[in-house]
């Protein structure tokens, strides 16, 4: 027994010491600094922007440079894909962060409604970002009550990626302009035994992609209709769109067993150089930079071509505003004045470009030198990209949160051989129904 | 294994014929399944994001601690091991403080009270541990230890109590009544008893409690989360190593070689304390 019982004693003593040393020298939020006014010293930012994403990289220097030139310290708080559940607990508590960092989606979309998060219609203007911040953001940003639910920040591309060296192989030099195009230059890569396009089928990157293609024919008011109401079997263009999805697929444009492939899968398959295409969003730019540098320069960022009669009539690839904005919280109005320096100082030229620099941000906002990138990707995308394409309608804001989630089975389906338009557009339509009645 | 055990083995295994062929077949087959997910994980702790997604399963070409190194830094692996290592020792400390004396009284009751109060303790393991997750976190609210690791050291030898005592009961119902009897005659109080005579005979299976609640100790994730919350210097390991990955730039290579860190413990652990383990499974198993 004394030999069990020595090796414990020392191991939770040890334990002890240390862990209330550490206590010690902590850094803890206390009543004094949660005090109100233009005193206070410290904010507590709350983010899911994690020490794993190159982003990151660009905030933390942003905010260095912040707490050297105002005093004020910043505690970050990094909650990754789980933010949403920890921020509400600590509201419950009384103890959340002052100001949150974090993208719109999910249950994010009714935090301004339910007293979660403050409306920041009223600084808008008297911050000065009226004139900064594109219309359409605010438009995204805001909720069916008019309250604006945070300041827009980071958005995204998401643009179809090409491999030049590998088109240039089968005798293409640029990439397809129409869908008999891409069947054409899909059919040429499949015969000298390369990969064609790679997309997760079966998760929230296929989906994003069938919907792209389910648009086609449509306006932008009509797949919005369709986006929060379903119905895509009583729609004649949305069902147009589901067979123009059909005509690639039967014609072999996607990678063999996309059904079964995630993004992360779809991702490496383009960067190992198993697929000459992929739709990869601007999030995957710096990744690039490390997992394949040599894609940086021959990799052309462009759209998906459409048939003719599409309602776009150049290749189109999504972008958003929806990547993360700045929240502020009830205990963040306490101390309005310490966030409205952070949150103004943020939005500076200078801010933005050491972000867009240091790790490769996009940004929902107008500003920062582009001139200071260095990595290809991130400079194409916003100069040379947004030309090449239009952007159509981005589902998120729209398809309603229970419907989100059952729609990648049914994508996924889309994606399988021998399915045909009825039954891709019943399994659509299913979800929608399930969703209202709680099936 | 000598060449001449090798012979006796095969020449047993022809004896026994194709049954056994089978049962031998299906046990490596078993021990495959689950030593290919140890290998994927550690292999992959060694590789690039695109080389873990590309090739899984082949071993790693360039041996190379960048995945440590930065898992490490980046989740601040240090500070959260110290927590976890603080939150798991408190909570194993109070849970045997708590189950042994409960278990030593309920090994010795012979009434109804003492029989009520154990099926008492056995209607724990109906409890859903989410169903718990609102009045825990609403009480650390109203004992204003919300964002407090000391909560999760008070609470958490709550959801390892019915186990505790159950297991250590039955272990203290085996000891003889005389040898109780004779420490009594000699002057012993029940705190002599139990500490003299019913703890030693118990170790092994207090070493099994103990193992047993370190590991639910050790993996607690979402409770973690929420009452403790994401702060650098207060969360636990479990809450750091998601911190290495998010959705949209998953980082697979770094990823496991946090998870890597955070099972050394465990490992270690179990290490020290196997051998007392396996006493606890045999014990009984022979008579003399």
């Amino acid at each position: 027994m004394k030999k069990l019982v020595k090796p414990i004693a020392m191991i939770g003593a040890a334990a002890l010491v240390a862990a209330g040393v550490s206590a010690c020298g902590q850094n803890t939020p206390t009543d004094d600094d949660q005090s109100s006014g233009a005193g206070a010293t410290e904010i507590v930012l709350q983010t899911n922007w994690t020490e794993g994403g190159a982003e990151t990289i660009g905030l933390h220097a942003v905010l260095d440079k912040f707490t050297e030139e105002t005093g004020i310290t910043i505690n970050i708080l990094e909650s990754g894909d789980d933010l949403n559940q920890v921020y509400e607990t600590a509201l419950l508590a009384g103890e959340e962060a002052d100001v949150v960092l974090f993208g719109l989606l999910e249950k994010q979309l009714d935090w301004a409604k339910n007293g979660a998060v403050v409306p920041v219609n009223d600084y808008l203007d008297d911050w000065g970002f009226k004139d900064r911040i594109p219309e359409d953001a605010i438009r995204d940003w805001t909720d069916d009550e008019g309250n604006l639910r945070a300041f827009p920040y980071t958005g995204f591309t998401w643009p179809w990626w090409y491999n030049m060296d590998m088109l240039n192989q089968v005798g293409w030099d640029e990439p397809p302009t129409t869908d008999d195009e891409m069947i054409e230059l899909t059919d040429a890569l499949r015969a000298a035994g390369l990969g064609t396009v790679s997309i997760g089928g079966s998760d929230w990157s296929g989906q994003k992609i069938f919907l792209q293609l389910l648009e086609t024919y449509m306006s932008p008011e009509e797949t919005i209709d369709v986006y929060e109401n379903g119905g895509l079997c009583d729609n004649d263009k949305a069902m147009q769109g589901i067979e123009q999805f059909i005509k690639l697929r039967d014609a072999g444009v996607f990678m063999d067993g996309v059904e079964g492939m995630t993004a992360d899968d779809g991702q490496a398959a383009y960067l190992t150089g198993q697929a000459a295409i992929a739709p990869m969003g601007s999030w995957v730019y710096e990744a690039t930079k490390t997992d394949a540098p040599d894609l940086l320069e021959t990799t052309l960022l462009g759209g998906l071509p459409g048939p003719e009669g599409a309602y776009e009539p150049k290749p189109i690839a999504y972008r958003g505003s929806t990547s993360s904005g700045w929240w502020i919280s009830p205990n963040g109005e306490k101390k309005i004045d310490a966030v409205k320096q952070l949150i103004q100082y943020m939005y500076q030229e200078d801010s933005l470009t050491t972000e867009m620099k240091e790790g490769g941000s996009v940004f929902a906002v107008e500003g920062g030198d582009t001139s200071v990138l260095t990595n290809p990707l991130t400079l194409q995308s916003l100069t040379e990209f947004p030309e090449r394409v239009s952007f159509p309608v981005m589902p998120d804001l729209y398809i309603p949160a229970d419907v989100s989630n059952p729609m990648y089975r049914a994508t996924s389906l889309a994606f399988t051989q021998g399915n045909d338009a009825q039954a891709i557009c019943q399994a659509m339509d299913d979800t929608y129904t399930n969703a209202a009645t709680g099936a | 294994m000598s060449r001449a055990s090798r012979y006796q083995e095969r020449a047993a295994l022809r004896r026994s014929g194709p049954l056994m062929w089978l049962g031998h077949i299906g046990t490596w087959f078993y021990v495959v399944l689950l030593i290919a997910p140890l290998y994927y994980l550690l292999v992959s702790s060694f590789k690039s994001n695109t080389d873990v997604l590309a090739r899984p399963f082949s071993p790693f070409v360039k041996f190379s601690l960048a995945n440590y190194t930065a898992a490490w830094e980046r989740a601040d692996l240090g500070q959260a091991l110290i927590s976890s290592a603080y939150i798991t020792i408190g909570s194993e400390i109070l849970s045997l403080a708590l189950a042994i004396p409960a278990a030593f009284a309920l090994a010795r009751a012979k009434g109804k009270i003492g029989m009520w109060v154990e099926r008492i303790f056995s209607l724990g393991f109906l409890l859903p541990g989410f169903a718990c997750l609102v009045p825990a976190v609403m009480l650390s609210i109203q004992l204003h230890l919300f964002h407090t690791r000391e909560y999760m050291i008070l609470s958490m030898p709550a959801s390892a109590m019915p186990l505790s005592v159950i297991l250590l009961t039955q272990a203290m119902r085996a000891i003889p009544h005389d040898l109780e009897e004779s420490a009594m005659l000699d002057g012993a109080s029940s705190w002599k008893v139990l500490t003299n005579v019913f703890l030693p005979l118990t170790v092994p299976t207090v070493t099994v409690v103990g193992i047993l609640n370190f590991l639910s100790f050790w993996n607690e994730y979402f409770f973690s989360l929420v009452i403790i919350g994401p702060d650098k210097a207060l969360r636990t390991a479990q809450v750091a190593v998601p911190a290495l990955s998010s959705q949209n730039s998953s980082q697979f290579g770094v990823l496991a070689a946090g998870v890597i860190i955070t099972l050394i413990p465990v490992y270690l652990i179990y290490v020290v304390f196997a051998d007392k383990m396996e006493g606890a499974m045999l014990a009984g198993a022979l008579k003399g």
